[in-house]
């Protein structure tokens, strides 16, 4: 094969033609998809409010109240956050590859962080909880509850526990990884920029 | 879809689309992800089209959003090295006149692609410019960088690529 510049070029750009009304389809059905998403999570903020609303009306939480409210406007500067994160990321395809290889970094580095928080932070937590109360409340009467009411709780609690570890493992190996990538990425453009000064 | 964003992205992928795709075959080797990435360029071409100032041609703009969707995919699947395999010789779907001239043509350019993919990021992208026929300038606008710093990358990509080729033959 000969490799002239125009050959190569010529080689290059003889490839097949690709089929514009898919890929606009493709486009629209995405669209949708994202927008009933977006619905989906409004209804969820909206509805979670409104029922927050209501059982602090009819006095469920009584004295922890407060540590209700606390629990719900957390959720939703998590669920803003989240939204925020998420058009971070698709306004970052406009800048120079190096400008987003950099905010990647940036934000596997925060992935990385909030992984670890689920993997370590979840059975610590935990485990202090227990340790807490023993010592705080050593007296304290168990749940009215029948045995298999309490195992099944406890069943439910233990599984979201491991659940979120596991999940905190999956991110802290996926974020490693892709920190090693970009970070190799990074230098390669810097070795680049190196030869031609 | 607004009809003005409509209207924009349909003569966007009417023009580049060709562009689109073979900027995609250098991030992903398998026909059907490269699809899906030159879904995935389009759908991020809608998302960034309001960002589009008219101060650059809509063609680098068009080849800067496929390069840094190429580089999120690569980023996501953390894959290995690309580099020159099996499937990168492997034949093509019909194009040409004879049917000799069409595999050897489709397994050249398949071969050539395979070589691109196999240049560091730095370099892929802008030998992938430069067989698109982005000017030195061009190539420098898509990516940030220099003219001088391009010719540079340019002469480098070069030799790795040719290097690849023969040893490929």
């Amino acid at each position: 094969m000969s490799n002239t510049d125009l050959e190569l070029k010529s080689l290059w750009q003889s490839g097949p033609t690709v089929d514009i009304h898919t890929l606009l389809r493709h486009v629209a059905r995405e669209r949708r998809r994202m927008q009933a998403v977006l619905w989906v999570e409004i209804a969820a903020c909206i509805a979670s409010v409104g029922m927050f609303v209501y059982y602090d009306a009819a006095g469920v939480f009584g004295e922890q109240r407060w540590l209700a409210w606390g629990v719900i406007a957390v959720s939703m500067v998590v669920q803003i956050w989240m939204w925020r994160w998420r058009r971070g990321l698709w306004n970052a395809t406009t800048r120079s590859p190096r400008e987003l290889l950099t905010l990647q970094l940036s934000r596997a580095r925060v992935g990385l962080r909030i992984g670890r928080y689920y993997a370590y932070g979840t059975p610590i937590c935990t485990l202090l909880a227990f340790a807490g109360a023993r010592f705080i409340a050593p007296n304290a009467p168990a749940l009215s509850l029948s045995v298999s009411a309490r195992l099944a709780v406890l069943a439910g609690l233990a599984s979201v526990m491991i659940g979120l570890t596991v999940w905190g493992f999956r991110m802290i190996r996926r974020y490693r990884d892709q920190i090693a990538h970009i970070n190799t990425q990074l230098k390669e453009f810097e070795h680049e920029d190196q030869r031609a000064k | 879809m607004s009809r003005h964003r409509e209207h924009t992205l349909r003569r966007w992928l009417k023009d580049h689309g060709a562009m689109i795709e073979r900027i995609a075959s250098t991030y992903e080797r398998r026909p059907a992800l490269v699809a899906e990435l030159t879904q995935d360029v389009a759908l991020a071409l809608w998302r960034a089209l309001p960002d589009f100032r008219a101060e650059a041609s809509d063609r680098t703009f068009v080849a800067r959003i496929a390069h840094n969707v190429g580089i999120s995919h690569v980023r996501r699947a953390v894959a290995r090295p690309p580099g020159l395999s099996d499937d990168a010789l492997a034949p093509v779907a019909d194009e040409g006149p004879s049917l000799e001239h069409i595999t050897d043509r489709a397994q050249q350019r398949a071969r050539l692609q395979g070589a691109v993919r196999a240049l560091p990021l730095s370099l892929r992208a802008v030998m992938a410019l430069h067989l698109e026929g982005f000017s030195n300038i061009e190539i420098g606008h898509t990516l940030s960088l220099s003219p001088n710093n391009v010719g540079v990358r340019l002469a480098r990509a070069r030799s790795q690529l040719k290097a690849a080729l023969e040893s490929a033959q």
